[in-house]
């Protein structure tokens, strides 16, 4: 499942990135081999929400997502919207 | 009409008229009931029967429809061995204690 | 007879106790910690009204409160109508009167989680009403309101007041019991048609009737959640949030004891407003008769 050749071929499918950075990313997509070097890049990686985030801080994110998928918000509005969730 | 002869009919005070089926607004009065009664009954009806079918029948999505092949599987399975988190006793265990629960109240 | 009051007293200690120390001592002390910054376990500190400010600035609780106005008031209304529809047929049709209250009254005794999940059944666009409908020869036919944002509020409508207008046709079947014969007889005499007898007659005779009703669906009202967590879970997005469900969630789920109780006081003290008005015009309707 972790192989090099497996995780290219689902990857392709899926329309995510693998899981292993050593991977060769030319036969992905542009956004995938975007993706990739996103996550080469070390200042860009977070941590899982589900455990560094308080449980009410995770409710809040989500909140804010299910506000914006189903009602017309500004993008602006968005951005406070998180940042004030995660401030608590 | 008298009082004597309404203090023959029932107690709400209104006389016998025509029997039921001839009588449209009895009818109607009675049609209504029965559909409310009707409407009501659904969601008990639609318990019952889902209970009595399989998981394939219940799957192919005809809600209001007779079980094909009746079988109680499901309810030996509920009062026994149904889990709920981490014990798999099914309703048993709990119901015993709801029934002592009425009656050490009463 | 001195005596006698004094035994009564001591016999209603233990309901007093119970009384000034579970349910006024809990509200005092949910009170507290929703001014505090409680999150998974109490904490002493003080800060003010802030938890209160973050409330009124969630969106989800704003869609709750305004969600339980509008299913509050097409439940009373559609459950006062339909009760009250319902006895009035009962009472006229002795025949049948014993089965068709028994299958009217039965929703009132389930729980509804239980029957929640058959509502949630027919109400499902692919395998119940719609489904069924459509099976029978007409494929156009459309009843997905359970996972319409605009319209799932109204499945939560239809399901409770299925649960709750057995309850008021009882109360008021009691009420129209209690009506003196003559006035149907003298009813009859003049020629009055029935739809006016009851308009204008019957239902001002109800007031008592139907406000003992009204109350017991207001007290639904505030406290409905295991109808949309067994129905909706809250519905598309938040389309049928309510109340009691964003207190819960907030006290389990998210560990946020302190918001849950700011949540909790607002719900108390609407229940209050709405009530002290009332309860104002009761006792000065006890003390004019008096």
């Amino acid at each position: 499942m972790t192989a090099r050749a497996t995780q290219l071929a689902f990857s392709a499918l899926k329309g995510s990135i693998p899981i292993r950075g050593d991977v060769d990313g030319s036969q992905l997509d542009p956004c995938a081999q975007l993706g990739l070097a996103i996550m080469k890049d070390r200042s860009r990686q977070v941590g899982n929400d589900e455990a560094y985030l308080t449980p009410d801080q995770n409710g809040a994110m989500a909140d804010v997502l299910t506000e914006y998928w189903n009602r017309d918000l500004a993008v602006e509005s968005v951005q406070q919207r998180i940042a004030a969730a995660l401030a608590d | 009409m008298s009082l004597a002869t309404q203090k023959g009919a029932r107690a709400s005070g209104r006389r016998a008229g025509p029997a039921w089926y001839a009588n449209p607004g009895r009818l109607g009065l009675l049609a209504l009931l029965v559909s409310a009664a009707l409407g009501f009954l659904l969601p008990l009806y639609v318990m019952g029967l889902t209970s009595l079918k399989s998981m394939e029948e219940i799957r192919q999505g005809a809600l209001l429809s007779l079980p094909a092949q009746p079988s109680l599987a499901a309810w030996r399975a509920a009062w026994s061995s149904a889990c709920t988190g981490v014990a798999c006793e099914g309703v048993s265990a709990g119901f015993w204690n709801s029934v002592l629960i009425v009656v050490r109240a009463r | 007879m001195k005596s006698l009051l004094g035994r009564a007293h001591l016999a209603l200690l233990p309901m007093a106790f119970t009384a000034l120390v579970c349910y006024l001592g809990s509200t005092l002390w949910s009170i507290r910690i929703s001014l505090s910054s409680s999150h998974t376990f109490p904490v002493d500190d003080f800060v003010g009204l802030a938890q209160y400010r973050r409330l009124f600035a969630n969106e989800r609780w704003l869609h709750s409160l305004q969600n339980l106005g509008v299913y509050g008031a097409l439940f009373v209304l559609a459950s006062l109508l339909l009760g009250f529809l319902l006895a009035v047929l009962i009472e006229r049709e002795v025949r049948l009167a014993g089965g068709l209250r028994l299958v009217f009254l039965y929703p009132y005794a389930m729980s509804f989680i239980a029957t929640g999940l058959a509502w949630q059944w027919l109400l499902n666009p692919q395998f119940g009403i719609q489904e069924t409908v459509r099976r029978w020869g007409h494929p156009q036919f459309r009843f997905d309101w359970l996972v319409d944002q605009d319209r799932a509020l109204y499945t939560i409508v239809i399901a409770t007041v299925w649960q709750a207008a057995g309850l008021v046709m009882a109360i008021l079947l009691a009420g129209l019991r209690g009506i003196d014969p003559d006035i149907w007889n003298a009813a009859r005499l003049e020629g009055i048609p029935a739809w006016r007898l009851y308009a204008s007659v019957i239902v001002p005779m109800l007031a008592a009737p139907f406000a003992t009703a009204a109350l017991l669906l207001l007290t639904a009202v505030a406290k409905l959640y295991d109808a949309v967590v067994a129905m909706t879970q809250g519905g598309p997005g938040t389309a049928s949030e309510v109340p009691a469900k964003f207190i819960m969630d907030h006290l389990f789920g998210r560990a946020n004891i302190a918001q849950a109780s700011a949540g909790a006081t607002v719900l108390v003290l609407s229940a209050l407003l709405v009530l002290a008005p009332v309860l104002y015009a009761r006792v000065r309707a006890a003390r004019a008769r008096s």
